[in-house]
């Protein structure tokens, strides 16, 4: 900061050498006349700015040399008011400075409260947009902004991804509107796009949402306010960016006081809740060899499932191995972050540091992270000033190694874990059942070979996934006033984004030959981004007398982002050191690509407002992408909002109860663009693959897409704010209708005649609907006693209203087991499957007769009754103790006409509430987090109970049925045939669940103790994370994500499940 | 004062920069991919069409084991197992549904559509690169021509009938969503384009051709697949006149009994007509027959059947010492050792002089000539190392014989079932027996025999099924009879 100083005072430092005087003097305090110790005086020019200074030794006084004897002179001391001097020539200054502290508390701030858009006034809002002002979550101590905004908003829909550290989110505002991958929200921060989706240009087929992870980069402390935009008005301005809505992020800035020193330390415990109990080796030896006999009627042994006793690895092969538990920790992460924060008339600054060292619960996980921030705010002049923010964020992590080879058959750790036989020892044993040091892993299993299932155990040891990204943001911003009533404001933003994932796979980590081509595989993958952000903004306020306001907003954005990524692959590394894929190792692959990305738009707003009653906001956007053609490049996005301030009126001031009370309604128009670049080009490849005796090949690759277009949602929200009791009662109601047309359908299916068999089209319509209900309330408010109350409640439709006659989306064999299927069509949801019904099990072989629909049994000509079958070409007919479904349409064969709808995940209701109770200085803060009614796949159920293959299953298997007459609904153990898990009732659940998501107690010291030890504030707290959940539901958690994909079922599969975690912090600020 | 500069500048700055902006922006908006082409910068160069030409044989080459299972897939001379195979297999069962997914003819249509695009936009580069001349465009379409008839030709016998797309899809401004046309309308069309490419095609005036016309086609593949056509329609005087064409240029012969194992390795012999090239020197060039049909490699395999090993005397040479599948796996007639890694490039052999004389027999009987066209059948007999064929007097002792000879002639080419099908078709379907007991000796579920025992005499089971996935999104398509219930 002070080189700042020096750089904007060069002129003033070269006029003090001609002229300088010096001038001392003497301080004391008024009330007590003693004299003060390190008191600041200061030489300030006319404009408050700082020149040279000094401070009062031990016996209060101060000698400077001041640049006229005309200077002015500021002395100023903590908690003291400061006092301002003009020499005139004087060389000899005594003061006395009179205590401020109680004038300090009295200060009560009025002005009004803005949007974070920095235009509109809260108040004045006639827009559907959620707020959350940070100090009221001071108390809940988080690790991330994603932890403390998850069930708080009404409709914002976050869940988390997997419970590994630095895992991602989904976040669905309003729901689903576009079958493009891009559903998740324009995150920004101060003003500026954060762009959560880093690699446009990386292979979608083989990245999950996991690596998206990490969006947002500021820690929970450093923000002041976030809001949620939600309808089509309010995020007009950043138009198609913004289709899915805006989560605008704040952060603290520094502002006119002594420097503030903030430390706070976090310590986290956590820890994984009860997996679902798995077979021990016994129960699973029997389910193997029962399951085998029922396929082919012959008894089954393998060496590795019941060795001989006596034999080499008789001990190897006859544990009792819980995998799950072998491969989950109790994790712990300490967080230190510190800051500071102050400034004068002039100059304001905000700095801090952060640091992360986080552990996951699965073994060999964790992540350390380092940010650090600056914030500097500068007044050149009343009219020119200048604001920079530097973000720096740097990951470390150690993730897991997921498989990306298509040929393994699990790409996860705990996938694997589940399945893994139980009968197997973690490490290798000799013949008297002594533990080695060497992990057991046999190149052959009865599971496969180790390459199919590994020993989950040395996977997470010793194969090696480092994740290091760095991401930098540094905004500029210059505002200038060339009137009270006419601001120029521009901000230009350098954005980097820089990750190098780095992989090791040992050849011991699956036991195979160490010259194998899969193993010592090293992949390094390098990904940059470089975004340029522009924003210029010209501010008019005309002055139009007292009843009118105006305001007009004109703005233009660029954005320029450069992608860039290479991605090699090697193995046969000749020493597990050598990590690196680089040097003489069998190449794998290689890969490079780059591409670009340009945006510009121009956005006018008016926004009005009458007697401070009537309140219109009319916005016009223009935008355009490179990511269409000249013809379709520029989008026309017209919004409206108005609201009613009734509580203005006449006839509602007898009302006094009421503080604020508005109608709301806004419409607008809002543009979605494709996330791939050049798709609208007739593109050629080339390729040593497409040549031709000895001619090189080159041939088209795309077809040229002139009918992309801009995907349009169209969104009306009517709403009510209410503001009552001394604004001690808050509430805000939203309706939403959002209307998306010309949709944007990637990868249609177009005949394979073409030549070609997918392109990227628009066409189709679907609409999301919905109410959000958001109240705070202030129930009690003495000194001593406070208590208040929030809660939300929404609920949203997706509906899918049109589609082209020939589009088809239909996924899922169902004449096969595990299967669902998906199926967009107008008149039903996104996210909803079918299967079929399931009505247990086969009790005997009576009852696996065919029957009509008045349950008489069918007969074939001969006058034998027919018995179900399954309608697959092999005709398999079903036998007691086989999986029930139910025939729909009474023909005595199970297939796809005997599909109905099973569900949808999109909950029915959603919402959050919780209490804050503040005794004197200690505050209980809890958080309750729900979802009703939305219907999961529960895809680990299916795992671990379809007894089909060699995989390990969970304890419900032993309710299986065994015997003819047994009543159950777990059907028989059948090995590799039959059809007992096809995609049906008995695999959905209902998810409806409530969390206990948050409880906090948090306990402020007492003013008069920190005041004695020289400190504004002692704090120290606990937040328990989860709890407690109420839920029927039988899997890990119920709080399942939406995939990214619509093309993908919304499944629950075996992940980490959300940790429970104890947070103690301890919070200091002097 | 300072300040007051500063201020100044920033407006400035201020106003030039909106200016930029707006002024500039369409241009800034243009982006070109940076990783691929684009065809607005394509077609400069000779180099550039070489290129497509190229590719587009590339593609034609796919098709090759597709056209090889289509050709033997239904008849009795192979079966099919693995897990590869797995689809393929259910249609040789009769197991025939429009979603199998061996039920496809993108990869025919996708090197149809490389030929559409060449065609197209070769002319492009004649005014800009001079190397390119008129007459190297015509010659190259007509390579063209061969390719994309020669892709008709499969899909029609595979299908009967089918689309005829003619334009390159190049944009989403085509249509896509076009009825199909019939298998005459196609073949008809064939017919004329095959004879325009006649007049334009290259005319190699040696067989010591240079290496880079190996494996295209020139004026002799195309008058073999017109020669082909006429057969199939039936037309034996048309076929004849294409035969003697071949016959007179003098540039084709019988390889010798002994030399007869060069044909497939290392190929390119004075034999062949038009044989699609395979070259393990690059990479993605290996046989593919080489690695999914050898038997043993667990993924696929395709065996002999008995008949079709009991089809041969035990000197024929065509036996191939055991297997006729050696002919794709060995390195010599004598030899049992597998070819090695770096030679398993051996080429498809699409057309070869014996197949013109054979058709030539063919027609000289049909057209009543008996005598000659046994002749004509003795010569290909003679050179396998068997004897002759007795003379009879009936037609149907000779189609019989003919038959016969070109099952043990092309064995495992892919032609047997293309050929039983053509033997069905003659005199409007007089005599089923064949293909039916044929079809009938490969299905095995014998619950359903009866039932389709009354079904297998229509005719148009004898064809596939449109693919579903076209059904579902091409609402102009009508499925094949037979497979619409």
């Amino acid at each position: 900061m002070f080189l700042l100083v020096l750089f904007f005072s060069p002129g003033n430092f070269c006029s003090a050498q001609n002229n300088s005087v010096i001038v001392n003097g003497k301080v004391k305090d008024k009330a007590t006349g003693e004299t003060l110790v390190g008191v600041n005086v200061v030489e300030v020019d006319q404009n408050g700015r700082f020149i040279s200074g000094t401070t009062t030794d031990l016996n209060g006084n101060f000698s400077i040399m001041v640049s006229s004897p005309n200077a002015v002179v500021q002395v100023s001391y903590l908690g003291y008011a400061s006092q301002i001097f003009e020499l005139n020539g004087k060389s000899r200054l005594n003061v006395t400075l009179e205590e401020t502290s109680a004038l300090l508390e009295a200060v009560v701030i009025t002005a009004e409260k803005i949007g974070n858009d920095g235009i509109i006034a809260v108040r004045d809002r006639a827009t559907a947009v959620s707020r959350l002002e940070m100090k009221e979550m001071g108390e809940l101590m988080t690790t991330t902004v994603e932890d403390m905004l998850m069930g708080r908003i009404g409709n914002v829909d976050i869940s988390a991804i997997s419970g590994d550290p630095g895992a991602g989110l989904n976040i669905r505002i309003r729901g689903t509107a576009t079958l493009n991958a891009r559903n998740n929200p324009l995150i920004l921060v101060n003003g500026i796009p954060y762009d959560t989706n880093i690699e446009d240009d990386f292979d979608f087929a083989t990245a999950d949402i996991e690596r998206f992870g990490n969006l947002i980069d500021v820690s929970p402390e450093d923000i002041e306010s976030i809001e949620v935009l939600k309808d089509a008005a309010s995020t007009a301005v950043w138009g198609s960016k913004a289709a899915n809505g805006i989560l605008s992020i704040k952060t603290k800035r520094g502002s006119k006081s002594e420097p503030v020193f903030n430390y706070t330390f976090k310590l986290t415990r956590s820890t994984e809740p009860a997996p679902i109990p798995m077979l021990n080796g016994a129960e699973y030896v029997e389910l193997i060899k029962i399951a085998q006999f029922n396929n082919n009627a012959i008894s089954y042994t393998h060496p590795t499932i019941d060795p001989e006793v006596g034999s080499l690895d008789y001990y190897n092969y006859s544990q009792n191995t819980n995998w799950i538990k072998e491969i989950t920790k109790t994790a712990y992460t300490y967080q230190h972050s510190f800051s500071v924060r102050g400034g004068g008339d002039k100059a304001r600054y905000d700095l801090s540091a952060g640091y992360n060292d986080e552990e996951g619960t699965t073994i060999g996980t964790g992540l350390k992270k380092l940010s650090l921030r600056t914030a500097l705010d500068y007044d050149i002049s009343d009219k020119l000033r200048f604001k920079t923010d530097v973000l720096f964020t740097r990951y470390d992590q150690d993730a897991t190694y997921d498989v990306e080879d298509w040929d393994y058959r699990d790409k996860r750790i705990r996938s694997v874990a589940y399945k893994k036989m139980p009968n197997m020892s973690v490490y290798e044993r000799d013949t008297s059942n002594n533990e080695l040091s060497d992990f057991f892993t046999p190149a052959n299993t009865l599971q496969g070979n180790s390459k199919d299932m590994y020993n989950p155990v040395a996977f997470a040891e010793l194969a090696s996934h480092k994740r290091y990204q760095d991401n930098t943001r540094t905004l500029f911003n210059l505002r200038y006033s060339i009137t009270d009533r006419l601001v120029l404001d521009g901000t230009i933003t350098l954005d980097l984004f820089d990750r190098k994932n780095k992989k090791f796979l040992p050849y011991k980590a699956i036991g195979y030959n160490y010259n194998d081509d899969i193993t010592n595989q090293a992949i390094e993958d390098y990904h940059k981004k470089t975004s340029i952000y522009t924003q210029e903004r010209i501010i008019y306020t005309p002055k139009l007398g007292a009843r009118h306001d105006l305001s007009v907003l004109f703005q233009l954005l660029t954005e320029n982002s450069v992608y860039k990524d290479y991605n090699v692959k090697t193995s046969r590394s000749a020493s597990i050191q050598d990590q690196d894929p680089t040097g003489d190792k069998k190449l794998v692959s290689f890969s490079s690509g780059s591409s670009t990305f340009r945006y510009l738009s121009g956005f006018l707003q008016l926004h009005y407002k009458y007697l401070d009653k009537y309140i219109v906001t009319i916005g016009t956007l223009r935008e355009g992408s490179s990511r269409f053609s000249p013809d379709s490049r520029y989008g026309f996005f017209p919004s409206v909002s108005t609201a009613w301030r009734i509580s203005e009126e006449n006839f509602m001031q007898s009302l006094n109860f009421i503080n604020d009370f508005k109608l709301r309604c806004s419409w607008g128009v809002s543009g979605n663009a494709p996330d791939k670049n050049y798709l609208y080009f007739n593109k050629y490849s080339a390729s040593s693959s497409y040549g031709y005796n000895g001619i090189a090949g080159v041939r088209p690759s795309g077809i040229e897409l002139t009918g992309l277009q801009w995907e349009t949602v169209e969104q009306l929200n009517p709403g009510v704010s209410l503001l009552a009791f001394n604004n001690r009662l808050s509430i805000e109601i939203d309706y939403y209708n959002k209307h998306t047309k010309n949709l944007y359908l990637p990868e249609f299916e177009i005949p394979t005649h073409s030549g070609y068999s997918k392109i990227d089209q628009n066409s189709g319509e679907m609409v999301n609907r919905g109410w959000e209900v958001m109240t705070d309330v202030r129930v009690i408010e003495t000194t001593n006693w406070k208590f208040s109350f929030n809660l939300n409640l929404s609920a949203n439709e997706n509906l899918v209203l049109k589609m082209p006659e020939n589009y088809k989306f239909e996924t899922g064999d169902m004449l096969d087991n595990g299967n669902y299927r998906i199926s967009i069509v107008p008149g039903n949801p996104i996210g909803g499957f079918f299967g079929y019904e399931y009505l247990g099990v086969y009790k005997d072989y009576d009852e696996l007769v065919a029957v009509d629909i008045n349950g008489n049994q069918i007969y074939d000509i001969n006058g034998t009754p027919l018995h179900m079958i399954h309608g697959g070409s092999a005709a398999y007919e079903f036998q007691p103790g086989d999986a029930k479904y139910k025939d729909q349409n009474y023909d005595g064969v199970i297939n796809e006409l005997d599909l109905i709808y099973l569900g949808d995940l999109n909950p029915d209701l959603m919402g959050g509430f919780g209490p804050r109770i503040e005794y004197k200085g200690i505050v209980v803060n809890g958080y309750f987090y729900f979802k009703l009614g939305q219907k999961i796949i529960n895809q680990t159920k299916m795992d671990t109970e379809n007894m089909y293959k060699f995989d390990n299953q969970s304890k419900a298997t032993n309710w299986r049925w065994r015997n003819p007459g047994d009543e159950t609904d777990v059907p028989r153990a059948l090995y590799n045939t039959g059809f007992n898990w096809m995609g049906s009732g008995r695999f959905i659940e209902d998810g409806s669940f409530l969390r206990l998501r948050t409880a906090s107690l948090t306990y402020n010291f007492p003013k008069t103790l920190c005041e004695r030890i020289n400190l504004n504030e002692i704090k120290v707290y606990a937040t328990m994370y989860n709890l407690f959940t109420w839920t029927n539901y039988s899997g890990q958690d119920p709080d399942v994500s939406q995939p990214n994909n619509p093309s993908q079922l919304p499944k629950d599969i075996s992940r980490t499940p959300p940790s429970k975690k104890v947070i103690f912090g301890l919070t200091i600020s002097f | 004062m300072k300040i007051y500069k500063i201020k100044k500048y920033m407006k400035n700055m201020m106003v030039i920069s909106l200016l930029l902006v707006l002024v500039s922006c369409d241009k800034w908006l243009d982006l070109e991919p940076e990783n691929d082409l684009i065809r607005q910068e394509f077609w400069q160069t000779k180099d550039d069409v070489d290129a497509v030409l190229a590719a587009m044989y590339d593609a034609f080459r796919e098709t090759s084991l597709e056209s090889l299972i289509w050709g033997e897939l239904r008849a009795d001379m192979i079966f099919i197992t693995g897990t590869d195979f797995a689809d393929y297999a259910r249609i040789a069962r009769s197991d025939i549904s429009p979603t199998n997914g061996a039920v496809k003819w993108s990869e025919y249509y996708f090197a149809i559509n490389l030929a559409n695009t060449l065609m197209e936009y070769s002319g492009d580069v004649l005014e800009k690169d001079y190397q390119f001349t008129e007459q190297l465009k015509l010659s190259y379409d007509a390579e063209a021509i061969f390719i994309r008839a020669l892709c008709y030709f499969y899909l029609v016998r595979v299908w009967k009938d089918v689309p005829l797309i003619l334009k390159a899809s190049t944009s989403d401004t085509v249509n896509f969503y076009v009825p199909k046309n019939t298998e005459y309308e196609v073949l008809d069309f064939l017919i004329n384009d095959l004879k325009y490419a006649e007049t334009i095609a290259y005319d190699m005036q040696n067989l010591n051709y240079p290496v880079v016309f190996r494996g295209r086609a020139n004026l002799y593949s195309i008058q073999t697949l017109l020669a082909d056509i006429y057969l199939w329609l039936e037309q034996y005087d048309q076929c004849l006149e294409y035969c003697e064409k071949i016959i007179g240029s003098g540039f084709y012969s019988l390889l010798s009994e002994e030399n007869w194992f060069s044909l497939y390795y290392p190929g390119n012999s004075q034999e062949s007509i038009f044989e699609i090239q395979y070259n393990d020197g690059y990479d993605f060039e290996e046989n593919p027959m080489y690695e999914k049909f050898l038997p043993l490699s667990g993924i696929g395999a395709v065996y002999p059947t008995n008949i079709a090993l009991t089809m041969f005397d035990r000197e024929d040479i065509r036996l191939c010492a055991g297997n006729p599948w050696y002919k794709y796996l060995k390195k010599s007639i004598t030899s049992f050792i597998n070819r090695d890694n770096s030679e398993r490039d051996a080429n498809f052999l699409y057309y070869r002089y014996s197949d013109i004389l054979l058709m030539k027999s063919e027609c000289l009987a049909e057209t009543g000539k008996l005598k000659e066209a046994y002749q004509q059948l003795n010569e290909i007999v003679n050179r396998a190392g068997v004897g002759s064929v007795e003379l009879t007097e009936s037609i149907f002792q000779y189609r019989e014989s003919l038959l016969n000879e070109r099952a043990k002639e092309f064995a495992m080419e892919g032609k047997r079932w293309f050929d039983v099908l053509r033997f069905t078709k003659k005199d409007k379907y007089a005599d089923k027996n064949k293909i039916t007991s044929i079809i009938l000796s490969k299905f095995s579920n014998p619950n359903d025999l009866e039932r389709l025992k009354a079904r297998i005499k229509d005719t148009m089971f004898y064809y596939l099924p449109i693919p579903q996935i076209d059904m579902d999104v091409n609402k102009a398509l009508v499925q094949n009879p037979f497979y619409d219930r």
